[in-house]
């Protein structure tokens, strides 16, 4: 939801297909950013390659702030699916319009996200 | 060359890992750096690989090490916390305590946000503290009350749930969120327009985004 918001804010349009990896983004150096966030994920032999990429598309200090992103989203994925937060009241309605579209509601943590 | 953090993450990153050492609320030093050492062996598998059962651990602890149910439970927080349900959260939590629970998820979240970080940039892994005497304060935070999730978490909130998702894990949580702040949002949580950063926040969101649906977290 914030990669829309935030895209429009710019008078950007985000392609949010890309969130599940069926489409570029369309912003600025969408392609690598995405590379780096599944390479950085997975931990495998790709992602020297990816993080070089991105380093030459964003720059030493873009490439620091990507790391720290993928870095807390992955544990803040875990603070909120160990606690079983409810989802935001004020983002139900905004949600409800993608997450059928991606497929969002297939994943496990649907069933335990209290609100949805 | 090599790639540095600015030095709020590094002063964040380092009273985190200071503290895994100490003894906490629920756990002792020891066991706490047990549990760091069980978060950082997890290591990046893909979610949906296995969830550890951990129904029919062993409860027995030899020495220092945790015993199989607690080393099983790290590495399902860790590695498979989609497919905690609020039932097993629930009967953990009559087991251990759901504040020791907390406890424990707030340290794998912390050791988690540092070494991915560290593996992100290239950097070898921090060594984990020594552990130090003392024994656990069995301090329970004010405030906190059943908001319809799978452990109690403050009353009051301002700012997204997951800000005070484990809320009850008290000062660990407090140091989990100084790591979110820093590399994440500062202050300008609420800011669409990023100007003064190296990403735009639609960069910061794709990143956000996409390592969500790779954990297949819903929230």
């Amino acid at each position: 939801m914030l990669l829309g918001l935030s895209s429009g804010a710019i008078d950007e349009t985000a392609d949010l297909q890309s969130v599940i990896g069926n489409a570029d983004a369309g912003i600025q150096a969408a392609a690598e950013l995405s590379a780096f966030a599944e390479a950085a994920w997975r931990q495998d032999e790709s992602l020297g390659g990816a993080r070089a990429a991105l380093r030459a598309a964003v720059g030493d200090a873009g490439l620091v702030e990507a790391a720290q992103t993928v870095a807390v989203f992955r544990s803040l994925n875990i603070a909120a699916d160990s606690s079983g937060i409810p989802l935001d009241e004020d983002w139900k309605d905004a949600a409800a319009g993608f997450v059928g579209e991606l497929g969002l509601d297939e994943f496990p943590t649907a069933a335990n996200t209290p609100g949805y | 060359m090599p790639l540095h953090v600015r030095a709020p993450v590094q002063d964040a990153a380092d009273a985190a890992w200071a503290a895994l050492g100490q003894a906490g609320a629920w756990w002792t030093g020891t066991e706490r750096v047990a549990i760091a050492e069980a978060a950082r062996a997890a290591g990046p598998r893909p979610l949906w690989d296995r969830a550890p059962d951990i129904a029919s651990a062993s409860r027995h602890a030899d020495g220092d090490d945790l015993s199989p149910f607690l080393a099983l439970l790290v590495e399902r927080v860790a590695v498979g916390p989609a497919t905690l349900t609020r039932d097993d959260v629930q009967a953990i939590a009559q087991e251990i305590g759901d504040a020791a629970y907390a406890e424990l998820a707030s340290i794998v979240c912390q050791v988690v946000t540092i070494d991915q970080l560290a593996a992100a940039l290239g950097h070898d892994f921090r060594p984990l503290p020594s552990p130090q005497a003392g024994e656990p304060t069995q301090v329970r935070p004010d405030g906190m009350a059943d908001v319809g999730g799978h452990i109690e978490m403050t009353a009051e909130n301002f700012g997204p749930n997951v800000g005070r998702s484990l809320s009850l894990a008290g000062d660990d949580h407090v140091r989990w969120r100084e790591l979110v702040f820093t590399m994440y949002s500062g202050a300008e949580f609420f800011e669409m327009v990023w100007d003064s950063r190296a990403l735009s926040r639609p960069q910061v969101e794709l990143l956000a985004a996409r390592t969500s649906a790779l954990n297949e977290c819903f929230y």
